[in-house]
């Protein structure tokens, strides 16, 4: 009755909401990163200059940490198949002025909403979540951030050139404008044919929760500790644009953002509070206890994986036009590689996982990666670009691998808890793209590789500490008889 | 500490003064999950001294009692059980009264019956039995005495079992504390032993009930009591007190299985292949190697392994499947082998009514009507167990090739006897399907009537091929339900078989059919209510076409006035 293999050239029941739901995000990152391949011109025709590139940058992943919390709120309460499709439709009018922007401010104000659409990746995880048995979804979930991811890479191929036919001085705002009219129209073909649960299922009314569960005393500390450096991020990013730095926004409002910040830690606090006080009264059960740290290390490896990516995307178009003197074109073109890996790269981190140990898996790909990074760090004009691209792709194999390594891990810290852990991750890789573009508005772009290195290596200490995670209790013998294991 | 319920108790019977020994009293101890499922249960008699048959009555009403009790079926609340087995002991004594002795005192006796189910206690009491709790050193009646007074020192039994075909018992129910003593007494010693002595006298002794009891007894017999003297304790020394890893481990002792595949072998079926996998459980059909028989292999996906309400909901199936045996209801299996967290039930060829809807849309009301009357068949079957079905949808009912239905998916099954039941899991929002659960139960307040409204969708569906309130994405409240009358989809239906279908789908469940006889009844045969449906407003019948006049009456006018003003 039901295929019990993955048919992907299907386009009935889950696969075709597969189908639907990894485009809807691949259009989300195609937005998201419209930008990239197009700075050059952006540069050009508003004369900024490269600190103000840099912060342009910046301002667009800052949102998406905030957002993504927000976010996961809306789909709780109205569903995946609404919230992707207003997501969509809100993003592409944001998009729209973006495109009409006529002054560095209004560029920074749309570039900063567009942060919005970062969120996606939540929502559609939760579809995949309820139309996907277990045993499929974790490829499910593989292809729908694998494919998705690889917006970011169809922009950078594609938007040079567009811009390029639309021709004039323009042609970047036509170009980024088409890619907010495909998400309009997408917005209501999302709607019109996307479905929240397959016909006929059981409602399961979602367990509402304002914080993550901890179980016991340290862990809520540790719980607290790992949540400052989401609203440090944003202040990070607030000094940038204020007085101090940039000189963008005035004392008053970087003051009262400082201040928003701390209310919002204090009112986070509160729900942690609420939620777990209890681990101070009484002990919490066995069967419910879980190490915190096995989160807070995912949190740093997502940090350098996704965290760097989201950076390197950002501005590996221009670094390669500028390094090496290419036409906007070739150089968006060149980059694209680096997301390009995602299709097969993030999938494979997966199944490597399951299969070859899931500790000893990430640790070799964040070593790799590190090493990735310490070459690209070395690039220089004198590189035959052909070693330049084919570094950045071997470096972000190991980087979007990495990524499906950490998720490979993800529902295994505490089955039940799955989505909040998912949801943490994800924002650590937000702050990433936030701290490395930082660093990046300092450096060079050869430090910024180095600095993305070290951490990496941080990273690798880090995952030193993971407990290697249970797999199942029963084995399947060579006959096909299934025999209990006596677990400890 | 021991994590189930546990008592000692003790009783002591004196004929004092009388001839006889009309005074009955007993306790019994269930093993097992009976334990856990009906409860301990402890009764007192006193037979009527005038009644002829008090002695027998008295005896037979203890016995019967308890043994009854304990054979209801284990879905019934304990005031259902009790309740129904207490009528059905009166109704018995009456006539045995009548027939044997041919008067109305026959076979009369007091009846003080008490169960303690989980930590709860559920007394029922008729006569002048006594039944006092003694708890942190002071004692509480906890009866009433049916006795009316006539003159100064004259009174008489007002209430008894036997006397009369009908019986009001009196029921209350209290929570439990481990150590609390119930002290039962019949009239032999409470005319004769004050409370306070009673008090006094538990106090004392309430460590050892043999010594209490006696000496109880004793004081009663040097305090003239020229009655049958009976005083029964029971003492509650620990209650079940449910950690959440207890339940957990329980359900937990059987590992998940890994991820089956054709071929696999475990314990004694061979999986043949997958039938149907989501995201909350996978299907496979199996073969018995034992028997070679064909049967169906259902394990929870791995995605709830830490999640005890879903685990113990995937349990609690297989508990409502083996409690119910009816032809139009899947038949869960035995599984004695089994290692793994899985159940196997009867292997039905066919198909789900879903699917034998999408190949017959707007099926003949006869095939509805036969259809309808085996799927009432069977939900009869469970609410005869107050048993609350709740996910009723084409999805869930299978049809062999002979045109069986069967009724398949009690993972959301309510059961009222098992909410009795002390866990931690209890979910209080049941989980139903979109535009087939009843509105009421989103705000918990399931009912029987919920599954007449399950059923009235499917009726609905199977006349129309539509949904009588439109596709939603997320239930909706029943204020926002508006009803599209049957014969706007399908107008050969009668319109009193939409009157019937529109009461059955009342947003509101105290107007709905109050049993499932009555909506088929009204599906086969014009109910006089219903055809006077011309007289209902347009907007009622055919709301399209009223906002349609509306619309054109508007524009009408508003042409008119464009007209005059353009003058």
């Amino acid at each position: 009755m039901s295929e019990a293999k993955l048919n992907l050239f299907s386009f009935s029941g889950k696969i075709r909401t597969l189908h639907l739901t990894w485009f809807a995000f691949f259009l989300t990152f195609m937005v998201w990163f419209n930008h990239a391949p197009l700075l050059a011109a952006i540069q050009e025709t508003f004369n900024l200059s490269k600190q103000e590139v840099k912060a342009l940058l910046i301002v667009n992943v800052a949102l998406t940490i905030p957002a993504r919390i927000i976010i996961g709120m809306l789909v709780d309460k109205y569903g995946p198949r609404l919230i992707f499709s207003g997501l969509l439709f809100i993003s592409s009018i944001i998009c729209f002025f973006f495109a009409m922007a006529d002054s560095y401010p209004m560029l920074l104000a749309t570039r900063f909403a567009l942060g919005f659409v970062g969120a996606g990746f939540v929502i559609g995880i939760r579809m995949i979540g309820e139309w996907f048995p277990a045993k499929q979804v974790g490829v499910a979930e593989g292809i729908y951030g694998g494919w998705g991811n690889f917006g970011s890479a169809a922009s950078a191929m594609l938007l040079p050139s567009l811009a390029l036919m639309y021709g004039g001085e323009n042609g970047w705002r036509y170009a980024i404008a088409t890619t907010g009219a495909i998400a309009l129209l997408y917005s209501f073909v999302y709607f019109k044919l996307a479905r929240n649960t397959p016909k006929g299922s059981t409602y399961f009314k979602p367990k509402k929760t304002g914080a993550m569960e901890v179980t016991s005393k340290g862990d809520f500390f540790f719980y607290l500790l790992m949540n400052i450096p989401m609203y440090a991020a944003l202040a990070v990013l607030a000094w940038k644009l204020g007085p101090a730095n940039l000189n963008i926004i005035g004392a008053v409002a970087t003051d009262s953002i400082y201040l928003g910040l701390l209310a919002l830690y204090a009112y986070q606090t509160a729900q942690v509070w609420r939620i777990n006080k209890h681990v101070f009264s009484e002990e919490v059960p066995e069967i419910h206890r879980y190490k915190f740290k096995q989160v807070a290390i995912l949190d740093l490896a997502y940090f350098v994986t996704f965290g760097s990516e989201l950076a390197v995307v950002s501005m590996l178009p221009l670094f390669f036009k500028n390094t090496f003197d290419l036409s906007m074109v070739q150089a968006g073109f060149l980059a694209s590689g680096f997301a390009f890996m995602n299709l097969a790269a993030r999938p494979f981190g997966g199944l490597f996982s399951d299969k070859f140990g899931r500790k000893k898996m990430l640790s070799l790909l964040i070593a790799g990666l590190a090493v990735g990074y310490l070459v690209l760090g070395q690039i220089t004009s004198g590189w035959p670009v052909a070693l330049a691209v084919a570094a950045t792709m071997v470096c972000s194999f190991f980087v979007q691998a990495g990524e499906g390594a950490v998720f490979a891990i993800v529902p295994l810290v505490k089955r039940r808890m799955t989505g909040q852990v998912a949801g943490m991750a994800g924002a650590y890789g937000n702050v990433g793209a936030v701290t490395f573009l930082t660093v990046f508005s300092f450096v060079t772009p050869q430090i910024f590789f180095m600095v993305i290195a070290g951490a990496a290596l941080v990273a690798l200490v880090a995952v030193q500490f993971l407990d290697e995670p249970k797999g199942h209790t029963a084995e399947v013998m060579e006959d096909g008889t299934v025999q209990m294991i006596e677990v400890g | 500490m021991s994590n189930h319920l546990q008592i000692d108790y003790a009783a002591v019977t004196e004929k004092g003064n009388k001839e006889e020994n009309a005074d009955a009293a007993d306790a019994l101890v269930p093993e097992g999950s009976a334990l856990l499922n009906k409860g301990v249960a402890a009764a007192i008699c006193d037979g009527m001294s005038s009644s002829e048959g008090g002695v027998e009555a008295a005896q037979i009403c203890v016995r019967s009692f308890m043994d009854d009790y304990l054979s209801t079926p284990d879905s019934w609340t304990v005031k259902t059980a009790a309740t129904k087995v207490l009528g059905a002991l009166n109704r018995w004594l009456w006539s045995q009264g009548q027939m044997r002795y041919d008067s109305a005192k026959g076979m009369v006796t007091t009846f003080t019956g008490l169960v303690i189910k989980s930590t709860t206690a559920h007394v029922f009491h008729v006569g002048d039995s006594r039944l006092y709790l003694f708890r942190d050193g002071d004692l509480e009646q906890l009866t009433h005495d049916h006795r009316v007074w006539v003159g100064r020192d004259r009174d008489f039994l007002s209430r008894a079992m036997g006397i009369d075909a009908h019986i009001d018992i009196d029921y209350r129910s209290l929570a439990v504390e481990p150590g609390d003593i119930f002290l039962f007494t019949t009239d032999g010693v409470s005319g004769y032993v004050t409370d306070n002595r009673l008090r006094q006298l538990m106090r004392d002794q309430g460590e050892n009930l043999q010594a209490c009891a006696q000496a109880i007894m004793e004081e009663a017999l040097q305090g003239g009591s020229h009655d049958n003297v009976t005083c029964q304790l029971l003492k509650v020394l620990s209650l079940p007190e449910k950690t959440e890893d207890d339940i957990l481990q329980k359900i937990t002792e059987l590992p998940f299985p890994p991820p089956l595949q054709a071929g696999m072998k475990i314990d004694n079926y061979e999986i043949l292949r997958e039938l149907h996998a989501s995201a909350r459980s996978e299907v496979f059909l199996a073969r018995d190697m034992d028997q070679g028989t064909k049967v169906i292999l259902k394990t929870p996906s791995v995605n709830f392994r830490d999640d005890p309400a879903f685990l113990e909901g995937f349990l609690h199936e297989e508990w409502v499947g083996k409690r119910i045996s009816n032809s139009h209801v899947l038949k869960v299996l035995d599984t004695p082998r089994r290692h793994f967290l899985y159940n196997i039930s009867e292997y039905v060829e066919g198909q789900s009514l879903r699917q034998w809807m999408d190949d017959h849309p707007q099926t003949h009301i006869n095939t509805a009507r036969d259809y309808l009357a085996q799927i009432v068949d069977g939900l009869r079957a469970f609410h005869r167990l107050e048993m609350i079905h709740l996910d009723l949808k084409p999805e869930n009912i299978l049809i062999d090739k002979d045109g069986i239905l069967k009724i398949i998916d009690f993972g959301s099954t309510r059961v009222a006897g098992a909410t009795e039941i002390k866990t931690c899991y209890a979910s209080d929002t049941p989980q139903a399907t979109v535009d087939y659960g009843a509105p009421e139960c989103l705000k918990g307040q399931c009912s029987m009537r919920s599954d007449t409204y399950s059923l009235g969708v499917i009726a609905y569906e199977l006349l129309t091929g539509a949904l009588p309130y439109g596709e939603h994405d997320k239930p909706v409240a029943a204020s926002k339900l508006r009803y599209t009358p049957a014969r706007q989809h399908n107008p050969n239906i009668q319109i009193w078989v939409d009157g019937a279908l529109r009461k059955a789908l009342h947003p509101d469940p105290a107007r709905r059919y109050d049993t499932l006889s009555e909506f088929l009844y009204d599906l086969s045969h014009p109910n006089p209510k219903f055809l006077r449906a011309t007289d209902q407003p347009l907007i009622e019948r055919n709301p399209l076409a009223f906002w349609k006049g509306t619309a054109a009456l508007l524009l009408a006018l508003n042409l008119v006035l464009l007209y005059l003003l353009t003058q």
